[in-house]
């Protein structure tokens, strides 16, 4: 898991739309909303955010006078508030000489502009599921900081679930009503009633949500063209080209086996998602199941067929012998050393692991591809509706100034911000290449299918279709980044610049090149039962699939391995999720 | 009745020196066992462990279903046991090697020698190990000089994995050992080597008469105190260098605790697994309890 990565790859990907305005807003279903159609309603909100807030001006002392009014989401604190939140941080972070997550232009800018400042009470890895550690042991110990930004994956939904139980997070019910910009109202909408009920327990919000959007999860076969025109193959298609060409590479450049990692599903890099979507199958989700009832992924006979594939790979030598040792960093090791020529990873991979194998090899000439399933349809995961939430602690004082926040990082996400874009995203920007988080609490909200909607409309600038002028902020942003890029004379100067202009013009292009069908999870929450249970089913669950692939248990031990997750409580937990989604 | 006073104020500096350590016991040991209790509750983080709900016997329960309970209460004594005896026998076998030799400057060295890696954590030898069994490590390489056999996948296979769990958890442990064995050794009366050599014993005899017989204490002190310690032991090895893999022959009590609580927070459970391995542990000072009263002249009560 590289979350580090995927902010930054949400950071340049754009949310949605511009404004379904408050008259839209009973219409949250039609996404395409044309980006004109700027109701009055929201203007205020905009002009304030670009203003960087209008506190100062009018806002808090209409507030203060008449608290009954409706509350200004963009007005400064009227006094100093700081509050704690913990971190996880990638090791290949670099702030700028002296500065550091606590003390960058982007806190100075909260500080000085809403009256905001966060501490920092810890940061962890962003390996291994540590940030997700480190917060069970303080929900544990009851000393949460006052702010924390949680991931849905791998567990996030059940420590919300705790921390809703033990009562230790603020009711956001009526701060979200209050203080949320209608930019992040319209937005949240685009993910559909289950964005807020997934974080709301007995009709109570008790975190904002960020909207998933679904077509990130689709694994992506990144492929070297380069390397296939010296074989002279094409770009692979199916699992069956994917073995020609691994074998091909492995005769001509020594580099046969695909970069792989222990977490075997569900991470974004080096994973084998594309195997398993191949087959039409969903390990570690909850999905709709032939009979129309909902079931878990991983024991649906499916799986079987990837398994059996997977542990071909392994014995023909195609899959690394010890890829079961590896995390992802250590995975696209081969990718930067020249030693891998095909590889899973998301359309984003353009900010990781890409740069390093360009930067060491300007002849490497990474493609993307959707592969064909077994059926020949292109079948992939989805995400649910959110992908990670805010939270915060309870008798934390300015819940609102949190809220505010968060509008502002809506706002920056939607590259509404000029400041922050100088900062982050335009030719140059002082944190283009900083790969560490800025905002002290992110939030994104997308169109279900932004990458398709984004793509035609930065393509429809590139191709000259639409003016540069006409486009929404995002689109500029990225149109502008690739044709910078294009004029740029030394290509690789500068990386950032290089893997923002690519996402698109690359990532994207392969994303979207061929009709995927995606499989959105059917529940994402976790249940009373799963809470005591899961941990020892997923233990045996990748124990087992390990064994399976690495052939140290024939492809008969899955038909055990379901037997005995049924006993262990599978059964009875299948049965309360069915309750809960009524299927 | 004056001369028993007097005795008793002589021992006063004995238990003032006992103090710090009685205090670190009851701070790290004995305060945290009252929250074994947490085993028996539904834990809810604001109520505290005595606020939270009863749940009776049902964590408990849940570990009787867990079909790998049998195997990993089967490898954790398995393994305990074995690295004791590996442990004692090659630190013995040292010792006495290592007694033989006259050359005080060539002992000294080597004893701290192979000593030092006593002091490694656990962690950084676990990363080197992996480097140096890895596919393309040290090892391999050899391997492939000498024979230009395939690889091995040492921490894939069931036996080579143990292999390496005892040969590395004796090579770090056994320098400390030898050298309370040595420290026995020396504190040995040399009037009876010299009484044997009278008698024409041969080498082998004096070891076996006068060596073994005279460190006998020790011996038995070290295997006690090696079985207190049975079911917390190889935690830090184990956790360093396993896999999902090698768990059916690896997988311990302790690196289960840790992947339940700390990784997934089933807290309940992984307290009950924990205070099931104290029950079975306690059985196990009790067996030592016995030893120490037939064979040494230490007592552990």
């Amino acid at each position: 898991m590289n979350k580090k990565m995927k902010a930054a790859a949400s950071a340049s990907l754009i949310a949605a739309l511009l404004l379904t305005s408050a008259a839209c807003g009973n219409n949250a279903d039609n996404n395409n909303t044309s980006t004109d159609n700027n109701a009055s309603a929201n203007n205020q909100d905009k002009e304030q955010a670009a203003n960087g807030g209008t506190g100062d001006k009018n806002g808090t002392a209409a507030n203060a006078a008449a608290p009954a009014e409706k509350p200004d989401p963009f007005s400064k604190m009227t006094e100093m508030v700081e509050f704690t939140t913990g971190i996880s941080l990638s090791a290949d972070a670099k702030p700028p000489a002296g500065e550091s997550f606590e003390n960058n232009d982007v806190e100075k800018w909260f500080e000085q502009n809403l009256n905001v400042k966060p501490k920092m009470a810890w940061s962890t890895s962003d390996q291994n599921f540590a940030f997700e550690q480190k917060v069970s042991l303080l929900i544990a110990a009851n000393n949460i900081p006052d702010v924390l930004s949680i991931s849905v994956d791998p567990n996030g939904l059940s420590i919300l679930k705790k921390l809703i139980k033990a009562d230790m997070i603020e009711d956001l019910t009526q701060v979200y009503a209050d203080y949320a910009s209608q930019n992040l109202k319209d937005s949240i909408a685009l993910g559909g009633p289950d964005a807020l009920k997934s974080v709301s327990s007995d009709g109570k919000l008790y975190a904002i949500p960020s909207i998933a959007d679904v077509e990130t999860a689709i694994p992506v076969v990144w492929t070297r063209k380069d390397w296939l025109d010296q074989v002279g193959l094409p770009e692979p298609q199916t699992l069956e080209d994917v073995e020609t060409d691994l074998k091909a590479f492995k005769d001509k450049f020594g580099a046969g086996s695909l970069p792989s990692q222990q977490n075997i599903y569900g991470a974004d890099t080096a994973s084998f998602d594309f195997v398993f979507g191949a087959y039409n199958s969903y390990p570690g989700q909850w999905i709709r199941t032939a009979d129309g009832s909902v079931g878990y992924g991983s024991v649906q006979p499916e799986m079987k067929g990837a398994l059996e594939r997977l542990a071909k790979w392994y014995k023909e030598g195609l899959i690394a012998k010890d890829f079961i040792m590896n995390d992802s960093n250590k995975a696209v090791e081969a990718i930067a050393k020249g030693k891998a020529g095909l590889f899973e990873g998301a359309w984003w991979a353009t900010w990781y692991p890409l740069p390093d194998s360009v930067k060491n090899d300007h002849n490497a000439n990474w493609q993307a591809t959707v592969l064909k399933g077994v059926d020949g349809i292109a079948h992939a995961k989805g995400y649910g509706a959110v992908r990670s939430f805010v939270v915060v602690k309870k008798g934390f004082k300015h819940p609102e100034a949190i809220m505010k926040m968060l509008n502002f990082a809506q706002e920056a996400n939607t590259k509404k911000l000029d400041w922050y874009n100088k900062l982050t995203i335009d030719d140059g920007a002082k944190y283009l290449n900083a790969k560490m988080p800025l905002l002290p609490v992110s939030v994104s909200a997308k169109d279900p299918h932004e990458i398709t909607v984004r793509y035609k409309a930065i393509m429809d600038v590139n191709d000259g279709k639409a003016t540069m002028d006409a486009a929404d902020p995002e689109t500029k942003v990225q149109a502008a980044a690739i044709q910078n890029y294009q004029k740029a004379a030394d290509k690789f100067a500068d990386m950032g610049l290089w893997s923002l202009a690519n996402q698109f013009y690359v990532g994207a292009a392969g994303l979207v090149k061929n009709p995927v069908q995606q499989t959105l999870p059917a529940f994402i929450g976790s249940t009373d039962l799963m809470q005591k249970k899961k941990a020892s089913m997923d233990d045996l669950e990748k124990k087992t699939f390990l064994e399976i692939i690495t052939g140290k248990k024939p492809i008969d031990a899955f038909d055990a391995f379901v037997q005995q997750w049924n006993g262990m409580g599978g059964a009875d937990i299948t049965k309360e999720v069915n309750d809960i989604v009524g299927g | 009745m004056k001369e028993k006073k007097i005795r008793s104020l002589e021992a006063v500096h004995y238990h003032v020196m006992l103090l710090p350590t009685l205090i670190l016991l009851a701070i790290f040991s004995i305060y945290p066992t009252l929250g074994s209790i947490m085993a028996f509750k539904y834990f809810d983080p604001i109520e505290g462990i005595w606020g939270s709900p009863w749940a009776g016997l049902d964590h408990f329960k849940m570990l009787f279903q867990i079909p790998e309970f049998k195997q990993i209460t089967i490898n954790t004594i398995t393994i305990s046991l074995i690295k004791i005896i590996l442990n004692i026998s090659c630190a013995l076998a040292f010792a006495l090697l290592l007694h033989e030799i006259k050359k005080r400057w060539f002992k000294r060295s080597v004893q701290t020698i192979v000593y030092l890696p006593f002091f490694l954590s656990w962690v950084i030898m676990a990363g080197i190990f992996k480097d140096f069994f890895s596919i393309d490590g040290l090892i391999n390489g050899i391997i492939h000089r000498l024979s230009g056999g395939e690889p091995i996948m040492f921490f894939n296979s069931n036996t080579w994995f143990m292999i390496i769990v005892y040969v590395t958890d004796v090579w770090k442990g056994f320098g400390f050992n030898a050298i309370v064995f040595l420290a026995a050794l020396t504190a040995i009366n040399p009037n009876l080597y010299e009484a044997a050599d009278v008698d024409g014993a041969s080498r082998w005899a004096k070891l076996v008469n006068i060596t073994l017989p005279s460190i006998k204490g020790t011996i038995v002190l070290i295997l006690i105190l090696s079985l207190q310690g049975i079911l917390s032991g190889g935690f830090d090895q184990i956790f360093n260098l396993y896999n999902p893999l090698v768990y059916q022959v690896v997988d311990i009590y302790d690196t289960y605790i840790y992947r339940m609580g700390f990784q997934s927070n089933q807290y309940e459970f992984a307290t009950a697994v924990g205070l099931f391995r104290s029950a079975v542990a306690f059985i196990f000072i009790l067996i030592s309890q016995w030893l120490a009263k037939k064979y040494g002249e230490y007592k552990v009560f």
